[in-house]
């Protein structure tokens, strides 16, 4: 069931006796104007970091676990700061990640996803995939975004740039050990194989 | 003269290297403000080298070509300094409290590069004479996302305070008079060193005997500097400030003491006491984790004989240093940390949330240490792989979040 507003600023006001059980925004949106809202998402704010992907001497960006290859991979990317006040150009065609400036922390009963809001989308700014967010998660959401049109677009921290749905799941105590909790910044993440993928990636013994 | 040109040349190069950092992304614009202020300077004294010719007096441009050679020495680092203020490993959003937290306690209109120094103490740039209104804060490059590192900014702040409050002028007499009467206090020790001075008069009469105790002067007026900085951290940030320290600088390194220092040792025991005076509680037993410096290499006995006497200033000015820091300090800044603001920080932090309304800076730095100390914060939370990397994170989005919520209570 997704959770309407209000009930989301209902949770957000509640401090249950379980820290874990908590549903966390922060900044606090404005609780009094999302209750108003009649809405059933919560719109989340632009952040003030950004990773772009660059040329390097490397050939691609390569799928493995490998911490080598991270390395590489992580030499592909650049990090950006943008502080409040100033601007972020998305290029025609470029697609760059970056970061809710709220930071969620999920209870076990909750999950999410994140979609972009459509004032931006006819504009040309989408937010490539709709990111989900698992019960447990904490940190701030990494944004896929795109300029799918054909003039730059400036965007500033601080702006509204996206919705989060929030709906309830059954009530579990196993959690997803594979989430990246915890980071303020937006991140490549990691592609972790699996023992099947491994075998496949071996291909054929000679 | 070929140094003329020389001059000219390198001192254009100098001026090039400007024009490519300026290329560099800003992320605040105090960086780049202080670029322009020092490439208008060194442009301007190209100016003048470019008037003088070959038929210049020799002696004047031998000066003035001297006096541009001493300036890139001075002012190459602090370019490098600048560029790493530029850097995405630097925890940018430290920036806007810390200016804040500077505006406060140094004066309103100062301005503030935070950068990051292949030096592993953190520093400040002192006496930059083109860049008056600015205070440099530089932590050691591998630290410089580490916001626990934090409070020991209020010491180099305490540099800043320091100078535009011109607390040399204010203690150096009392230094000075400390010196001279322990000189007469040990005066056959004395006389047994410096045999060429007659009698304590002479010791402010004669010039050549001033220069006997001068180096001890100094030393004394570095290190109360320096415990007066310390003092000022300790003010701003409480027992932060003492775990910022040892995490720094515990028990030791294995080189020799600096006399612009008190010994390490000397050095935390005016933590302690500025503590009790303070009122906050040093974790049991702090002074054990430190250990003293070796005395400083190659001195001889009348250096050892000065380096006590200096010692001894120093230390009989704690008392006197610690009242000035906690005057000054409580004199302009707008909010002091709390034990109840760091229990509701501390409370945020356990539930793996930045804290709101944090009320100041140092609410969050010691909630930060007082999470890095416990034992048992998030262990049922299998996701979080990392304790440290995630206490970090959360101690800089809390001060994001603070800096946000000062933003906002500014009317449009």
């Amino acid at each position: 069931m997704i959770l309407k507003a209000d009930e989301i600023a209902n949770r957000l006001r509640a401090k249950p006796e379980k820290q874990r059980d908590r549903l966390i925004v922060r900044p606090l949106p404005d609780l009094k104007g999302l209750e108003e809202s009649g809405s059933a998402s919560i719109d989340l704010r632009l952040g003030t970091w950004f990773v772009s992907l660059r040329h390097t001497r490397y050939p691609a960006l390569l799928v493995d676990d490998d911490p080598n290859v991270a390395a590489k991979n992580a030499t592909l990317s650049k990090m950006q700061f943008v502080p409040f006040g100033k601007e972020f150009i998305v290029q025609p065609r470029a697609f760059v990640l970056g970061v809710t400036l709220e930071w969620v922390r999920f209870p076990g009963t909750l999950a999410g996803y994140v979609i972009g809001k459509s004032s931006w989308g006819r504009r040309g700014l989408i937010i490539a995939t709709a990111a989900g967010v698992h019960p447990g998660f904490a940190g701030c959401l990494t944004l896929e975004l795109s300029n799918v049109g054909e003039i730059p677009i400036a965007i500033k921290p601080g702006i509204l740039i996206c919705q989060l749905f929030i709906h309830s799941t059954t009530q579990t105590d196993l959690v997803d050990k594979s989430l990246f909790v915890g980071h303020r910044r937006p991140t490549l993440g990691r592609i972790d194989l699996d023992d099947v993928a491994r075998k496949l990636a071996k291909g054929q013994p000679l | 003269m070929q140094c003329l040109e020389y001059s000219k040349r390198r001192l254009g190069a100098f001026l090039e290297e400007i024009q490519r950092l300026k290329g560099a992304e800003f992320p605040y614009v105090h960086s780049e403000h202080a670029l322009q202020l020092i490439e208008g300077w060194f442009a301007g004294y190209l100016g003048q080298l470019n008037k003088l010719t070959a038929t210049s007096d020799p002696k004047t441009v031998r000066t003035s070509c001297a006096a541009e050679l001493s300036g890139l020495f001075e002012y190459l680092p602090l370019l490098g300094f600048i560029l790493r203020s530029t850097n995405a490993r630097n925890a940018f959003e430290v920036h806007g409290p810390l200016l804040r937290l500077a505006r406060e306690v140094v004066k309103p209109n100062i301005k503030l590069v935070y950068s990051s120094e292949w030096e592993y103490s953190p520093l400040t740039y002192l006496g930059i004479t083109h860049l008056p209104d600015y205070v440099l804060i530089g932590s050691p490059a591998h630290e410089s996302d580490n916001p626990l590192l934090l409070p020991l900014a209020g010491h180099e702040l305490g540099h800043s305070v320091w100078a535009t409050r011109d607390l040399l002028s204010k203690f150096s007499p009392t230094i000075e008079a400390k010196i001279l009467a322990d000189i007469k206090t040990r005066w056959k020790e004395y006389h047994a060193l410096f045999p060429d001075v007659a009698n304590h008069a002479a010791l402010t009469t004669d010039f050549f005997a001033q220069q006997t105790w001068s180096p001890a002067a100094d030393w004394a007026v570095r290190q109360s500097e320096e415990g007066f900085c310390d003092f000022v951290g300790l003010r701003i940030f409480g027992e932060s400030y003492l775990h910022a320290f040892a995490y720094l600088l515990a028990p030791k390194s294995l080189g020799f003491r600096s006399v612009i220092y008190p010994n390490l040792g000397k050095r935390v025991e005016g933590f302690i006491k500025a503590a009790a005076q303070y009122g906050f509680t040093v974790p049991v037993g702090y002074r054990d984790e430190f250990e003293d410096l070796m005395s400083p290499s190659g001195f001889d006995r009348q250096q050892v004989f000065l380096l006590s006497l200096a010692d001894a200033a120093a230390t009989s000015l704690t008392d006197a240093l610690i009242a000035e820091a906690k005057s000054l300090v409580d004199g302009n800044l707008k909010h002091a940390y709390s034990e109840a603001e760091i229990g509701a920080v501390l409370g945020d932090f356990e539930a793996v949330a930045p804290a709101t309304d944090a009320g100041c800076l140092a609410n969050i730095l010691n909630a930060g240490w007082r999470a890095f100390h416990h034992p048992a914060l998030w262990q049922e939370i299998p996701q979080i792989r990392s304790k440290e990397k995630t206490l970090k994170e959360l101690i800089i989005k809390s001060i994001e979040v603070f800096e946000y919520e000062q933003l906002l209570k500014v009317p449009l």
